[in-house]
């Protein structure tokens, strides 16, 4: 970094790096990748000629670059989990995750979802993002973006009624 | 239109109890500042080339520079060279210019303890504490001791609140550091400090001058707007801070950082 790079870097990381920590870390539910893929999205940000230079669009810019690090990290774990005889992990970061939270059926419904759903919902319930910067972020419709997230409410619905159900049935 | 109200509210309640169970590192923003001047060597390596055509304008910027400056001297006498040394002009009492140099851990511990107050009482927000600045929290938080910076009887410290990087600028004398002002932007521009290019920013022009200090030689009035290298400093002269702006001479703080914080 020059002497002008870091002055436009720095507050952009003071401003973005706890936040953008916490949206990788709900994403991938381990804090090591989080953070690999929070300094990988900076230095994306830092080598394009294309990113911008305001804050706003800085952010979606950034929060773009950490799904798609995000996504490329589940992938790689998708296809590392269709490999023969591979031994379990000894702790599922998810499963733990779900067992340290509160509402574990939530957790549970949650990993159903599509990885866009669940970028969608992570994107409007826990950064609070209204859909037109969802929308905007995910490099989708506006209205895309409604019927994405409508859509996985729906399904968390659907799968925490089933899950309600079969417990009554054991009862 | 809601049709999901009841499953909205639980989710949000869940996504809002996993938030607090993901606790960035304390120190993520210097490893990520880190991460990225680390990787500032990679970059330039692999542009071989680009490095090597690079010198090579170097090299004759710098042989044209000096053969100008070789005619220069030849056809003007006594031409006014702005240096940042004591000259006459400037009292017995003050202490001689030295080159800026990084705070010692000592010397930003105070820096901050004199800055933190008049700066969040500047910019009206409180003190980040063990907290860090967010959109419903803006707050002043220091930045860390690698970028304070001691000049002559004046300094600076980063600090940030929330969408801003900030720099706290002090002066020092025998009681000790002393808050003197506190500049925040999201992009460089104006933010005087060493090593890094800045604007003039008055209506009309501003005074350079050959020494830092009010009663000074004047050697130029750059106009406002004019596009200045900032290579040593601050100096702390006659209630103001000073700045030298490379190749011309130094120009007072007010008139790089314009009217408001």
């Amino acid at each position: 970094m020059d002497g002008r790079e870091q002055a436009w870097m720095e507050p952009m990381v003071a401003a973005f790096s706890r936040p953008a920590f916490q949206l990788a870390a709900a994403l991938v539910k381990d804090a090591g990748i989080a953070e690999e893929i929070v300094q990988e999205a900076f230095l994306r940000a830092l080598v394009s000629r294309r990113t911008p230079r305001e804050m706003p669009e800085f952010r979606r810019w950034l929060y773009r670059i950490v799904l798609n690090l995000a996504r490329e990290h589940h992938r790689r774990q998708t296809r590392w989990r269709r490999l023969p005889f591979r031994p379990e992990p000894a702790l599922d970061p998810e499963r733990e995750a779900e067992r340290r939270i509160g509402d574990a059926e939530m957790a549970k419904a949650l990993r159903y979802l599509s990885p866009r759903e669940r970028e969608a919902i992570y994107l409007r319930f826990f950064e609070d993002a209204a859909y037109e910067e969802v929308a905007a972020i995910m490099r989708i419709r506006d209205s895309t973006c409604r019927v994405l997230v409508h859509r996985a409410l729906d399904k968390l619905r659907a799968r925490l009624i089933t899950t309600e159900e079969q417990k009554r049935e054991t009862r | 239109m809601n049709a999901n109200p009841d499953i909205e509210t639980r989710l949000r309640d869940h996504l809002a109890a996993e938030r607090e169970t993901i606790r960035p590192p304390a120190d993520l923003e210097a490893r990520v500042l880190r991460r990225l001047q680390e990787s500032n060597a990679t970059r330039t390596g692999t542009g071989v080339v680009r490095q090597v055509l690079l010198a090579a304008a170097l090299v004759l910027f710098a042989a044209g520079l000096a053969f100008g400056v070789a005619r220069l001297r030849a056809t003007t006498p006594g031409p006014i060279r702005p240096s940042p040394s004591v000259s006459a002009t400037t009292t017995p009492t003050t202490s001689p210019i030295t080159s800026s140099r990084p705070a010692t851990p000592t010397e930003y511990a105070d820096m901050v303890a004199a800055g933190k107050p008049g700066a969040e009482r500047q910019l009206g927000i409180a003190d980040c504490g063990s907290a860090s600045p967010a959109p419903d929290h803006d707050c002043f938080a220091a930045f860390g001791a690698s970028d304070a910076i001691v000049g002559t009887d004046a300094g600076y410290f980063h600090g940030s609140r929330f969408g801003s990087g900030c720099w706290v600028y002090l002066d020092h004398d025998a009681g000790g550091w002393h808050y003197v002002d506190v500049r925040c932007a999201q992009a460089p521009g104006l933010l005087p400090r060493i090593g890094m290019d800045d604007t003039v920013n008055v209506s009309g022009c501003a005074n350079v001058r050959a020494q830092p200090g009010t009663q000074t030689q004047i050697v130029a009035c750059l106009p406002n707007g004019t596009s200045v290298h900032i290579s040593n400093g601050p100096v702390f002269r006659d209630g103001k801070l000073w700045w030298f702006l490379q190749g011309q001479g130094w120009m007072v703080h007010e008139s790089l950082v314009g009217g408001g914080a």
